[in-house]
């Protein structure tokens, strides 16, 4: 549910942002010691865009305040969930920590994978049967094992494409 | 004539034992993707973009066009058996589809799903194939100031008609077009937004951007909700009934005409193709009351619709370099990456590879046919595999599909940064494919707007005073001041 408040303050990260753009855009060089058209200055569609970012920003700012927002109790916008903080940590882990240090993909993939479906399998145990931990363990594993390896194969040797 | 002999050519080009299994194999896995709530027949071609990136261009084409309609076709298995559309193409076939289901009809359902698609894609065929060639004619006479105004046109288009709050979605649009703005610029070649580093001075490209916005970002949707319990409905008798067709034939025509046409308009798609296929079937039926209850007719009109969108949005890809939706956007991307260039002189210059798309989508066509008469009990098994195994795996193939293309680590970090960032604005009401388009087109429009001023050395008049460019402009402004208006009215009412 998005409430004014948040349309507020999004409305006004768009105003902010799209007032940058304009301001860079405005500085950047027009490359006059080259005598360019100066109709083909490279800041002319930015400039353009944060100017439109800004003039949109200002609307949807506008309209949540005549929503409400600018109340107390009309809502900020939600913080994120112990589930979206968990997924978030794995994914950095994965793809910003563990990768391009030199280690086999398959055995990073499959670290994360083992990893990481297991926590949500464990999460999500009320949605399916219960299992034993052995049994989840092993069943996880077996999975992520599986996962990393095929998709190494596939893209490795198969479609010869470079993994990082 | 010379157009059936190219594309006999093209048709005879697909009957390879590799080009078959390539069909095959490709639209098995479209339509898994379709069958998996969370990805999207976008994902699925930014993923497969970077597999089949050392692959002949049209072996490629035809690998992404396969997925691209197996996609769609596949998302309607879900909104029937579960209530939960696929892919958003879907929405509209759900409401009656799962009505159907509870009736204990689930295999007619999806036999209707299998004539409407199947029909909707052969008529959206026939169009790529006759209207293809005429949209380049036209678009040849097209100068700077009618690409600048058809390009923005997509991106608000997309920003008006795929997200609840226009204003919203135009934002996501700008910030697309600003995206495309980051590295050197096309004319000058001279650094933007670089901030001295060189790997943004190489761009933001656009698969790994479209792999966090499609990928990463859904993945962060799917796994921060608990799963929910979904109980699969039985499934009767799942073959396609010839009567059905015969019964509909006017609805199936109608819709595959508005599927087309709602694919070519620039972001448009294939959702609003089926819902307006949908709106308009019900509109004339005579069985209005059953819309929504188990309604053959609504059911056949959103397949139709939304399958005929496809071809309708490869149409102005291919003729114009604006593509009709945002999957077609990323199929664009790949066509360029394997060195096609997509325009109005792609029928000058390879003639044969517009008439390859025609025969491609016929033959993905043909294979949706056969999966839809063998395999669907089979494919069932998939919505088994809980998510918690699903979306990690994914996530995997995101960060290879991000780093494939160029082999860049940073690719990897951008495809981090805006799935985060469309997360985030996805919970607050934001579209992404509007962002999507305007990546595309951000280039277009930001070369096509400079080379006019220099043409016209500043003068803005013949961006409105050339014919078409005139038209495209009033359309343009039309769409943002009707919806400025509902925006005023809804202030005045809430004040």
């Amino acid at each position: 549910m998005v409430t004014p408040r948040a349309d507020l303050g999004i409305g006004l990260g768009w105003v902010a942002f799209g007032a940058l753009v304009l301001a860079a855009s405005w500085r950047m060089d027009r490359l006059e010691s080259l005598n360019i058209n100066p109709w083909s200055a490279p800041g002319l569609m930015p400039g353009v865009l944060g100017a439109l970012m800004t003039l949109f920003g200002v609307a949807l700012a506008v309209r949540a305040a005549a929503q409400g927002g600018l109340r107390r109790r009309a809502g900020a916008p939600g913080i994120p969930s112990a589930r979206t903080g968990l997924a978030l940590a794995l994914c950095f882990a994965f793809a910003a920590g563990l990768l391009g240090h030199g280690w086999p993909f398959w055995l990073t993939a499959f670290g994360f994978l083992f990893v990481a479906i297991l926590v949500f399998r464990i999460l999500d145990r009320d949605a399916g049967r219960p299992a034993s931990a052995g049994r989840l363990v092993l069943s996880t594993a077996a999975s992520a094992l599986a996962a990393a390896l095929a998709i190494s194969l596939v893209f490795e040797k198969v479609f010869l494409v470079r993994l990082p | 004539m010379e157009g059936l002999t190219l594309l006999a050519t093209s048709l005879a080009g697909l009957l390879g034992p590799w080009q078959i299994l390539y069909a095959l194999g490709a639209t098995l896995l479209g339509i898994v993707v379709g069958i998996l709530p969370g990805l999207s027949a976008t994902l699925g071609i930014a993923l497969m973009t970077t597999l089949t990136v050392n692959m002949a261009a049209t072996d490629a084409i035809l690998v992404l066009v396969c997925v691209y309609v197996g996609a769609i076709y596949g998302g309607s298995r879900t909104g029937i058996l579960l209530n939960i559309p696929g892919t958003a193409a879907n929405a509209a076939a759900t409401l009656d589809g799962h009505a159907l289901a509870k009736q204990g009809k689930a295999g007619h359902a999806m036999g209707i799903s299998t004539s409407g698609s199947v029909a909707g894609s052969l008529f959206g065929v026939l169009c790529l194939a006759t209207l293809t060639p005429l949209l380049a004619e036209v678009a040849l006479k097209f100068q700077a100031f009618e690409f600048f105004w058809l390009a923005l046109l997509g991106v608000l288009m997309s920003g008006s008609l795929t997200g609840n709050d226009p204003l919203k979605g135009w934002l996501m649009g700008f910030l697309g077009l600003f995206t495309a703005q980051v590295g050197l610029d096309g004319i000058h070649a001279h650094a933007r937004f670089t901030f001295g580093t060189n790997d943004l001075a190489g761009g933001i490209a656009l698969i790994p951007a479209l792999v966090g916005a499609f990928g990463f970002a859904e993945i962060l949707m799917v796994l921060s909700e608990p799963a929910k319990k979904a109980a699969l409905n039985a499934v009767d008798s799942i073959l396609p009934r010839i009567a059905d067709v015969l019964k509909y034939w006017k609805t199936i025509l109608r819709s595959g005409a508005i599927g087309v046409f709602m694919g070519i308009l620039p972001g448009v798609g294939e959702d609003m193709g089926a819902w307006v296929s949908y709106a308009a079937a019900k509109r004339f039926s005579r069985e209005r009351e059953q819309f929504g209850r188990g309604s053959i007719e609504g059911m056949m009109a959103a397949e139709t619709g939304d399958n005929a969108a496809i071809p309708g949005a490869i149409i102005p890809a291919l003729a114009l370099a604006v593509p009709g939706s945002a999957p077609a956007a990323v199929l664009m991307a790949a066509m360029i990456i394997h060195g096609v260039q997509p325009g109005p002189m792609l029928m000058v210059n390879q003639p044969q590879f517009a008439y390859d798309v025609v025969a491609i989508t016929f033959m993905a066509t043909l294979c949706i046919l056969v999966f839809g008469l063998m395999m669907v009990r089979p494919l069932m098994w998939v919505l088994r595999v809980p998510r918690a195994i699903i979306m990690p795996i994914v996530f995997v193939l995101c960060t290879v599909g991000a780093y494939a293309i160029a082999s860049r680590v940073f690719d990897i970090w951008v495809m981090l940064g805006v799935g985060v960032l469309c997360f985030f604005l996805r919970r607050n009401g934001f579209p992404v494919a509007p962002f999507v388009l305007g990546v595309v087109l951000g280039d277009i429009v930001d070369k096509s707007l400079r080379r006019g001023l220099v043409i016209s050395d500043g003068d803005l008049t013949p961006f409105f005073s050339r014919p078409i460019a005139g038209v495209l402009a009033a359309i343009v402004l039309a769409t943002v001041l009707l919806q400025f208006h509902a925006v005023r009215r809804i202030i005045l009412r809430e004040v």
